[in-house]
């Protein structure tokens, strides 16, 4: 029998997903590494991307306020933006649209305020107080956001916070990427990955490493390399209204966002459907309802298109960063907050997967590896 | 305002009186309001939100979203679905510009 | 609890109207929607109230319309004029359709569907196209039977027989028509003679194109086989643009009215996510259906223009077998003679389908025009030239979707429907990949824009 020469790896890092995650890594890596050879590997036009129906906060309050290592990654990550949206957009000559305003959450109870201000005690805490944020009663609210409804009793403000264009974001990171030398093929679904000892072969193409940054398809994919990445769909639906006056909204909030076009984003939902990303008229009937109950001028204007996606869930929310033990040199990374945390992946995650911790102290990327899901 | 470049087939239409830009005005009385504006020689009805130029009615049919104008009061209708009555007040977003 | 509907028919053109007899005097509980203020369709816009004048003008073919409508408002269903179908969805007991009636938000329930909305104009991208003083050719049509309006002076550019039924109609009612600017391709003839056998099988039909088709030739300033078409002006049209055999050619206007043919709707069928098809002959996507126009999706039918471009009277047949579908799919019991008419009219179904080959073969758009010069807007809604939708392709896009997100093309109001269909044919070009694989824009509701306070307000069942 004679012997099979083994192909030579064509690539340094196969990363499997064009999304958010994808993309901030591949550029992360070439931005530390000009030298390497990356492929990324993007699904069909038609595939569920959950980057595309991403509202675009860069959102720090409330997130990890049960998980310490959450809340200081996600604050770490915002702090990072500023300085990654100044090179993105000048490497890649578009505008991003990024600001950091600050954002505002508002509560339509005194319950839901109270919850939210337990949460936001938490975030301080975990984070030893680098976490700012403000509890406001309503007058403190109006004063900030005028002409909201009855209904609202308050919000919480944080300076931290601030919104991009996610779609922009991913073309920038695309355009950056591939300026720099990274290989993009779209309509590339990858079906099986094998392991060739010397590195791994996905859709015809060989490198040494792989990353699985296929969301959904994490789960799939990391059981051909030994890694439970544990993610179900949640999803989300948005709406779009036509464009109106710049300036109806000063902050950032996740239930409503003006984009740099002035068109006005009303979010959202979680649902538990499965694989279903339709729009359906009860949700966008109640997002509607919230919307006009927060800022009831927004009653007149139109709405113009609708959104909805799936987002890559974990148990308990928090991203999952995975080597495999069983096949050396394959990761995941599996999130929902593509947006928030793209700073930190092409930052500090990047150099985590070359394997030089220096930028992560207080290894809070090993704190979120699935090893927290074993009992 | 452009010249009258439309005419109405018949004779002896019935007129309906309409305010437009809050000029009042008589047309027949089966229009609808593209076709109001288009016979009181409006050719166009709005600025384009991104490039700023001006821009008029296309197709009459609802599908391009052109012919947007404000209808007593409401901002953005489609004109070419919208029949005139009596009094009617439509602001095309042009009343301002020459 | 609400009323369950057996029959929902969004759309009271020929195939709408046919069907919704058809179901009703069968004792169906029928709904019919519609989005213009009286019933007829685009073909029939307005056919009962247009007057004596205005019919000697739109011709024979507007007239013979009457008794189909006259049997519709005399039917036992229900009808509601002046309707925006914003959203359909599935619902437990069939599909729940949102509506807004005279300024409220409505909810029908329905067991099954007739999406019987018909055709639009395929969108003429050429550069200038956007300026004011361009319009449609069925936007001529449509000023002549709604509003008895007609230019004083028009430039009529494009190809197909509704460019040249609308030189008709304004010759008879004294339009000056400076020109017919033809873009129909010369080879277009030559492909389209074995089609001859296909037109044959309809004379009448192809008596009447030939005469409609010679009269406009000789009456007319008629230029064909132009190309390379730009409207200029600044502020609105000044003129035309154009090239023949390589050399260009001005005409002064103020007016100009588009044509290119028509192409089937498919937001609603997309919506509700039927599999769709490209059809190569009719260059248009459109919706997957067997004989009786049901769907992929159980429950849902096409018929007429929304489905595949035929014509009023292959519609009206298409409506009516669409509907004996429908009763064939209850317990009510047909008499025996209708399976007899069924075939027959499956029959005459494939039969005017052929047929229309030679129209689909004759004025196929040229090449050219889906083929975009670099600073023609494709995106009318959010103002993208071709220039930026090629490079943004070259740089790696999967297609028209991400495309979207990408330059906001089809983010605009109007939804994709005036570029969709070019921004495909850039994507398939740029990537060398044929149009049958490559994917429609996705559509999503509102079909129609709902103020933020309706939607909030809208009856949940």
């Amino acid at each position: 029998m004679k012997p099979v020469k083994p192909l030579s790896p064509a690539y340094d890092w196969i990363i499997v997903g064009g999304g958010l995650v994808g993309a901030s890594i591949a550029y992360g890596l070439i931005q530390k590494q000009p030298q390497l050879r990356i492929l990324v590997l993007d699904g069909s036009d038609t595939d569920y991307r959950a980057s595309v129906g991403n509202f675009g906060l860069i959102w720090v309050q409330g997130k990890g306020h049960n998980f310490p290592a959450y809340a200081n990654w996600s604050l770490q990550g915002a702090d990072l933006w500023p300085q990654f949206a100044q090179q993105l957009s000048f490497q890649s000559q578009i505008d991003l649209g990024y600001q950091r305003q600050g954002g505002l959450e508002f509560a339509l109870s005194q319950s839901h305020l109270d919850t939210l201000s337990e949460e936001m005690a938490a975030i301080a805490d975990h984070t030893q107080g680098a976490f700012h944020y403000n509890v406001l009663n309503r007058e403190a609210t109006l004063a900030l956001q005028p002409g909201l409804g009855e209904a609202v009793v308050g919000a919480i403000y944080s300076p931290q916070d601030g919104q991009v264009n996610p779609l922009y974001l991913l073309l920038a990171l695309q355009k950056a990427s591939q300026l720099c030398g990274v290989d993009y093929q779209s309509s590339c679904r990858v079906d099986t990955i094998e392991a060739l000892g010397h590195g791994f072969k996905a859709a015809g193409f060989v490198g040494k490493k792989i990353l699985l940054c296929a969301g959904l398809d994490n789960q799939r994919l990391g059981k051909q390399l030994a890694m439970h990445l544990p993610v179900r769909p949640v999803k989300g639906q948005i709406l779009i209204t036509e464009r109106t006056d710049l300036g109806m909204l000063n902050y950032a909030s996740p239930q409503l966002l003006q984009t740099a076009e002035g068109t006005i984003q009303v979010g959202g939902s979680s649902e538990h459907l499965g694989l279903d990303d339709r729009s359906s008229l009860d949700i966008m009937s109640s997002i509607a309802e919230e919307a006009v109950a927060v800022l009831p001028n927004l009653s007149n204007l139109k709405l113009v298109r609708s959104w909805g996606a799936l987002r890559v869930m974990s148990p308990d929310g928090a991203p999952i960063y995975q080597q495999s033990q069983q096949y050396k040199g394959a990761f995941g990374v599996c999130c929902h907050s593509g947006v928030t945390l793209a700073a930190a992946h092409a930052g500090p995650l990047s150099n985590w997967l070359l394997n030089s911790l220096n930028e992560d102290p207080l290894n809070l990327i090993e704190a979120m590896s699935n090893e927290r899901f074993s009992i | 305002m452009s010249d009258f470049l439309f005419n109405h087939l018949l004779d002896d239409a019935h007129q309906c009186p309409i305010i437009v830009n809050g000029v009042a005005c008589q047309v027949p009385e089966q229009l609808n309001v593209a076709a109001a504006l288009l016979y009181l020689g409006h050719l166009a009805n709005r600025q384009h939100p991104v490039s700023g130029e001006l821009r008029g009615s296309y197709c009459h049919a609802g599908f391009c979203f052109e012919c947007l104008v404000a209808i007593d009061g409401q901002a953005n209708q489609r004109a070419c679905l919208t029949q005139i009555t009596p009094n009617m007040s439509i602001n095309t977003a042009l009343a301002g510009v020459n | 609890m609400a009323q369950i509907y057996d029959y929902l028919v969004i759309g009271a053109g020929p195939a709408g109207m046919a069907a919704a007899i058809e179901t009703s005097n069968a004792g169906l509980s029928v709904l019919v929607l519609d989005q213009a203020s009286s019933a007829g369709g685009q073909i029939y816009r307005n056919l009962g109230h247009a007057d004596k004048q205005q019919t000697s003008v739109l011709g024979s073919n507007y007239g013979a319309g009457k008794p189909l409508l006259e049997c519709f408002m005399a039917a036992n269903c229900d009808y509601q004029s002046s309707v925006q179908v914003w959203h359909i969805e599935t619902h437990t007991k069939g599909f729940l359709v949102a509506a807004i009636v005279a300024g409220e938000t409505k909810s029908f329930l329905t067991s099954h569907l007739l999406l019987a909305h018909g055709a639009m104009e395929r969108p003429m991208a050429i550069t200038g196209w956007h300026k004011p003083g361009v319009l449609t050719a069925g936007a001529g049509q449509i000023l002549l039977k709604s509003s008895a309006l007609m230019p004083k002076e028009v430039v009529l550019v494009g190809s197909g027989p509704l460019l040249l039924l609308l030189a008709q109609q304004y010759r008879v009612a004294g339009v000056a028509i400076k020109a017919i600017l033809d873009t129909t391709p010369k080879s277009n003839y030559w492909y389209a003679i074995p089609w001859l056998v296909a037109g044959l099988t309809n004379p009448m039909e192809l008596f009447k194109g030939l005469w409609l088709t010679l009269v406009q030739r000789i009456k007319i300033p008629y230029i064909s086989g132009v190309s390379h078409l730009e409207v200029m002006g600044d502020e609105q049209v000044s003129g035309v643009k154009y090239t023949v055999s390589d050399r260009v050619y001005n005409i002064d206007c103020k007016l100009v009215m588009l044509h290119q043919g028509i192409i089937a709707q498919t937001q609603m069928a997309q919506m509700l996510r039927c599999a769709m098809v490209w059809n190569e002959r009719q260059q248009c996507w459109q919706t997957k259906a067997d004989v009786m126009g049901y769907t992929s999706i159980p429950g849902v039918q096409v018929a007429g223009d929304g489905g595949s471009i035929g014509g009023a009277l292959l519609a009206q047949i298409e409506g009516r077998v669409a509907g004996m579908g429908r009763v064939f799919n209850t317990p009510v019991v047909s008499p025996w003679h209708k399976k007899w008419v069924y075939s027959w009219l499956r029959f005459r179904v494939k039969q005017l389908r052929w047929a229309r080959g030679l129209v689909d073969r004759l004025y196929r758009p040229a090449e050219w025009l889906s083929k975009p010069a670099d600073q023609t807007i494709v995106c009318r809604c959010e103002q993208v030239n071709a220039k930026t939708i090629r490079s943004i392709v070259n740089s790696g896009c999967a297609g028209v979707n991400q495309l979207k997100r990408f330059t906001r093309a089809g983010m605009g109001a109007c939804q994709g429907r005036q570029c969709g269909l070019n921004l495909s044919h850039l994507v398939a070009q740029t990537q060398q990949r044929p149009m049958a694989e490559v994917e429609p824009l996705s559509v999503r509701p509102p079909l129609s824009p709902i103020n933020l306070g309706q939607l909030a307000k809208s009856l949940r069942l």
